[in-house]
């Protein structure tokens, strides 16, 4: 851990922080909360997951983010834990990945199993409606990293997000 | 600017709001702990009164709480439904397939509602009676154990207050790009999926850059005036422990030891 900070800058710190305020925006600003298909709905941020796999410097700033937003839920007690947690997991686990069609299902597949846990556990499901509810947080979860995947192959195009992004 | 509330906070000066912040973090930790303890109706009455004395005290309108519980009422109702037709055992006194339905498994599905709803309302009490400025304070005081891993505290909790104050000055931002991205013909939240997302892309590049721009120019303000990392920063906000803080803490020990009385019985 003090070798990954030690090359932190102060710029770094606050890019972090702006990017933490952007994901939060992005959570709660109305139309782009909330992309419908059909009866799976997913969030915009959400995308935002694909950031650390293009630069690890950008997982303190998305954990904060996920943090703040889980700060709104109605279970709030129990998810800056748990969600912050699944996050966090998945952004130390990307990093290490070298394609990035990889991250949807790892994302996916953390979060399907930690916040399924979190529900089952929470309301004493039986077993096979724990797996149940893991499938349905993985397949809105897969949905939302997926598109966010397609969508950073294409916005990296963009020779100056590129440069922001993978700067440093 | 300024539409969107960061956070639920709703200004007052009941007991609970003037609590220490951090009395309040360890306290609704305490609760989500605790509440795993109850198994039975003394304890969930216990635990019912408890809160519902905490909310009186907060003198929030009890509305607000209700209101905290809507957007779960699916998930909410979801998981009662299942508990009650899959529970096995107890004496099905109506089956269908693998469905069943028995004085036992209505009782369990009456307790996760009860679990559910005292959940939302201990979170609800936390972000309703403390400003998410006071959170981050509370925050940045309950890491400090973590510097010992060599975890930046100090650099997290400058961290989370930026990010609190750009939320706002960020969505106002995002409503100009919008704006802007409509005058010039682009739909947003309509159309079939592919559409959707292509919606997002003039969104998105815009954000990214003009808030990396303000991450430059906020960075180099800093270190101009003379920002040199945490360490050895004083406080403007500073947090007082009083009496009330330690009355709280000590009322959910009871608390503890209550439930773990009923238990039994």
């Amino acid at each position: 851990m003090k070798k990954y900070f030690q090359k932190f800058t102060t710029q770094d710190w606050v890019v972090n922080a702006l990017l933490a305020a952007v994901y939060v925006v992005l959570t709660v600003t109305p139309p782009l909360n909330s992309l419908a298909f059909g009866s799976v709905q997913f969030r915009v941020s959400e995308m935002m997951v694909m950031l650390p796999f293009y630069n690890r410097k950008f997982i303190p700033g998305l954990t904060l983010g996920c943090f703040i937003t889980n700060l709104f839920s109605p279970t709030a007690a129990v998810d800056i834990f748990v969600g912050t947690l699944a996050s966090l997991l998945v952004f130390l686990l990307i990093i290490h990945l070298r394609h990035g069609y990889w991250v949807p299902l790892i994302a996916a597949f953390i979060n399907g199993v930690v916040v399924g846990a979190e529900i089952g556990i929470m309301t004493h499901m039986p077993f096979n409606a724990m797996l149940l509810s893991m499938l349905y947080i993985f397949i809105g979860e897969f949905a939302a990293v997926f598109i966010g995947y397609l969508l950073f192959t294409v916005l990296m195009r963009n020779s100056q997000i590129a440069k922001v992004i993978q700067k440093r | 600017m300024g539409k969107i509330i960061v956070g639920r906070y709703l200004p007052g000066n009941s007991l609970i709001h003037r609590l220490d912040p951090r009395a309040k973090f360890i306290a609704t930790f305490i609760f989500v702990a605790i509440i795993f303890l109850a198994n039975n109706w003394a304890t969930y009455l216990a635990l019912g009164l408890f809160v519902l004395w905490a909310v009186y005290l907060s003198k929030v309108s009890l509305t607000f709480f209700i209101k905290g519980v809507r957007p779960m009422l699916f998930l909410i109702l979801f998981t009662v439904a299942l508990q009650i037709f899959f529970t096995p055992g107890g004496n099905p006194f109506w089956q269908w397939g693998i469905l069943s339905l028995s004085k036992l498994s209505i009782i369990n599905g009456i307790f996760i509602l009860l679990r559910f709803t005292l959940i939302i309302f201990i979170s609800t009490l936390l972000t309703i009676t403390t400003t998410p400025l006071q959170m981050s304070d509370a925050i940045e005081y309950l890491l400090r154990p973590l510097r010992k891993i060599h975890f930046p505290v100090d650099e997290v909790a400058l961290m989370l207050s930026i990010a609190l104050q750009f939320i706002p000055l960020l969505s106002d931002e995002t409503t100009k790009i919008m704006n802007a991205q409509r005058a010039r013909g682009v739909d947003f939240g309509e159309g079939n999926i592919i559409k959707q997302i292509k919606a997002i892309v003039p969104i998105l590049i815009p954000l990214f850059v003009s808030s990396f721009n303000i991450a430059y120019d906020l960075s180099i303000a800093m270190e101009a005036r003379g920002y040199n990392g945490s360490a050895g920063r004083t406080k403007y906000r500073q947090l007082h422990w009083q009496k009330p803080d330690t009355l709280v803490l000590t009322s959910f020990g009871l608390l503890t030891i209550i439930l773990l009385i009923l238990r039994s019985y």
